[in-house]
């Protein structure tokens, strides 16, 4: 085969694969402006109706406030704790370090349905307790956990563990030393992490339907939306929106995340 | 009166692995640094040279002894409270501060007046050259400025004592040159004890007022360049530093204070005598030193070792030779390429005799 061949294939495997991953996403922004409660072609018509009545649905936009709530609460608490664990991972001599690893990565692995059962039967059978919106903040943040860690983790393990000698070298004691010199330094990563952590809250379905009570996010709420097919246009307008957002938020993690870990080459000349 | 600023007396430190071996990193070791002078300690990887240095900045706690600075224990002192600065291999700047604010950081955290910390700063940048660049960021900077934002950072604390961890390990052999000059003159200049890590001989031999060899956790000589490059007292010093022929004769006689005869194979020649422990009828190594060999015409009226041309190298400046002696070892004469002596002045196989000053040849100890 020759270059232009290969090239040629190379250029079609991409486009198919952008063609897949992207066209329902485009398709349900489209019919999201379409003047029909039917999501079928042939369209017929543009319209912001959809939009319109989604912010005139007050239980949607309660849901979508928390979300919102879930979310930022969630992620501060996921990102708080992720780095904290993740300072301590770092540290040469903790002991059992591994172990602690791998045991805070299992929510990773964990189906969330399964994870939604279990919290659902800790919840109301061991605990008793009420299903309000901080349990789902509860189960969001462990969630969240593993993530943070090793995001944080890999920020840590790429700046050498010298800069907190350096510190402490300089008179700063330990305190002084995380506060001036380990935080900021993982700040990109903080930010990473909790952005990170947000989205995957408000995302969030399997489990979180599960312990949702009266109070819903959003996700659980659109899903329920779907019940009613004349109804299924604004759900479809808060997809696209939660689409946009979500993507921008993502982009923005992975870009504060490179610039965290960018680091000039090793050798250099005057 | 010289006043010792570092007293390690006997420091050792042992690390257990996580296989449960235990290793030693340091053998209880007693070293004295005097103030203000450039002090290195020089060896091979893992020779617990920079064990020392660390044992001095606090980072690790030794396993027994003491530790003083300037006559006070540092045993339970913790590294922010140690009257020393430490320059790291690898710089560890704060790559979220700017110049300016990385060499200001000791000064900000031991709350050091404003206006004096922006007067030391800028004393400190303008004794390093790098006035100008304060708000530079630390990865807008090459590996020679680096090495100078670290060393501001650690000289503006006016510490007792700079602790230098091979800090010229990542630059290029010539910016490594210009630095070793540098770094030699700064010292002078703030008169601040440099206890400096290296496993380049060279950089040791230039730099430093006394040496400390170290191998293998243990401190085998510490002494002034010259002396460890001249009269080195273990086998190992000898052959770190610099390019040494070590050959093996029995001891004929001993003269003492004088010379001792020692032969090779059947020819007996005279070394000075300065080592002690050795008797008569044992077999030592003698050491010497290529440069200090000479090859002359055969049959001449001193009385030296006959030998044999084997191989012949033209370095630029030197010839180096190999020649056969009696009892059957090779060894190495460097010898000047001067106008006056044109080369090459004998070639391989030429019967010679190889000449040497009885002062140049050590006998070793081990």
């Amino acid at each position: 085969m020759n270059e232009q061949k290969k090239s040629l294939l190379g250029n079609v495997y991409f486009w198919l694969m952008v063609v897949f991953l992207y066209l329902p996403i485009l398709i349900l922004m489209i019919f999201s402006f379409n003047d029909s409660v039917i999501l079928a072609f042939p369209f017929k018509g543009f319209t912001f109706e959809w939009y319109r009545q989604m912010f005139g649905a007050h239980e949607l936009l309660l849901a979508a406030r928390n979300s919102l709530f879930v979310g930022l609460v969630s992620s501060l608490i996921a990102t708080f704790v992720g780095a904290l664990a993740a300072i301590a991972v770092m540290r040469k001599n903790l002991p059992a370090r591994n172990f602690f690893l791998g045991l805070s990565s299992v929510p990773m692995v964990m189906p969330s349905i399964v994870l939604g059962v279990a919290m659902l039967v800790l919840f109301r059978r061991v605990f008793d307790l009420e299903l309000t919106l901080w349990l789902i903040i509860t189960a969001h943040v462990l969630i969240s956990i593993p993530t943070s860690i090793l995001i944080v983790m890999a920020r840590l393990a790429n700046f050498s563990h010298n800069l907190e000698e350096a510190a402490m070298d300089l008179g700063a004691n330990y305190w002084l030393t995380l506060l001036k010199v380990t935080l900021p330094v993982s700040l990109p990563a903080l930010v990473a992490a909790f952005l990170t952590a947000f989205t995957t809250s408000f995302d969030e379905y399997a489990m979180t339907t599960l312990i949702t009570g009266t109070d819903t996010t959003l996700p659980v709420y659109l899903y329920s939306l779907l019940r009613f097919p004349r109804r299924l246009p604004v759900a479809v307008a808060m997809g696209s929106i939660i689409m946009v957002a979500s993507a921008a938020v993502v982009i923005l993690a992975e870009w504060l995340r490179r610039m965290g870990t960018e680091r000039p080459k090793k050798k250099e000349l005057v | 009166m010289v006043k010792n600023i570092i007293e390690l007396e006997n420091i050792s430190k042992v690390y257990r692995e996580k296989s449960g071996e235990v290793v030693q990193a340091l053998q209880p070791a007693n070293l004295t640094i005097e103030e203000g002078e450039f002090f290195t300690l020089l060896g091979p990887s893992g020779c617990g040279k920079t064990t020392a240095l660390r044992l001095m900045a606090g980072f690790i706690q030794p396993s027994s002894g003491e530790i003083k600075i300037q006559g006070k224990s540092m045993n339970q002192v913790p590294p922010y409270r140690r009257p020393v600065n430490m320059v790291f291999q690898d710089y560890a700047l704060f790559p979220h501060l700017n110049v300016e604010q990385n060499v200001a950081f000791g000064l900000k955290v031991k709350r050091v007046g404003k206006q004096e910390i922006d007067e030391r700063v800028l004393k400190a940048l303008e004794i390093v050259q790098l006035s100008g660049y304060e708000q530079r960021k630390p990865r807008q900077l090459s590996g020679g400025q680096k090495q100078r934002v670290a060393l501001a950072r650690a000289l503006v604390n006016r510490p007792a004592v700079l602790l230098l961890d091979e800090p010229l390990g990542a630059l290029d052999l010539k910016l490594r040159r210009a630095m070793q000059l540098e770094l030699k003159t700064l010292q002078q200049k703030v008169g601040i004890t440099f206890v400096y890590v290296t496993h380049d001989q060279e950089e040791a031999l230039t730099m430093s007022d006394r040496i400390a060899v170290m191998n293998q956790g243990r401190i085998l000589q510490v002494d002034s360049p010259m002396n460890i490059y001249e009269k080195p007292t273990t086998r190992f010093v000898a052959d770190f530093v610099g390019e040494t022929n070590f050959l093996t004769a029995k001891i004929n006689q001993i003269v003492p204070g004088e010379v001792v005869k020692v032969a090779f194979g059947d020819k007996e020649v005279d070394v000075r005598h300065r080592t002690n422990g050795v008797h008569r009828g044992d077999t030592v190594t003698v050491a010497i030193r290529p440069e200090k060999l000479t090859l002359m015409p055969p049959n001449n009226q001193y009385e030296a070792l006959p030998a044999v041309v084997s191989e012949v190298t033209f370095l630029g400046t030197d010839t180096r030779y190999i020649v056969d002696i009696p009892g059957g070892e090779k060894a190495a004469v460097r010898i000047q390429n001067t106008g006056f002596h044109r080369l090459p002045a004998y070639q391989v196989g030429d019967t010679v005799t190889l000449g040497y000053d009885k002062d140049d040849a050590q006998i070793l100890s081990d």
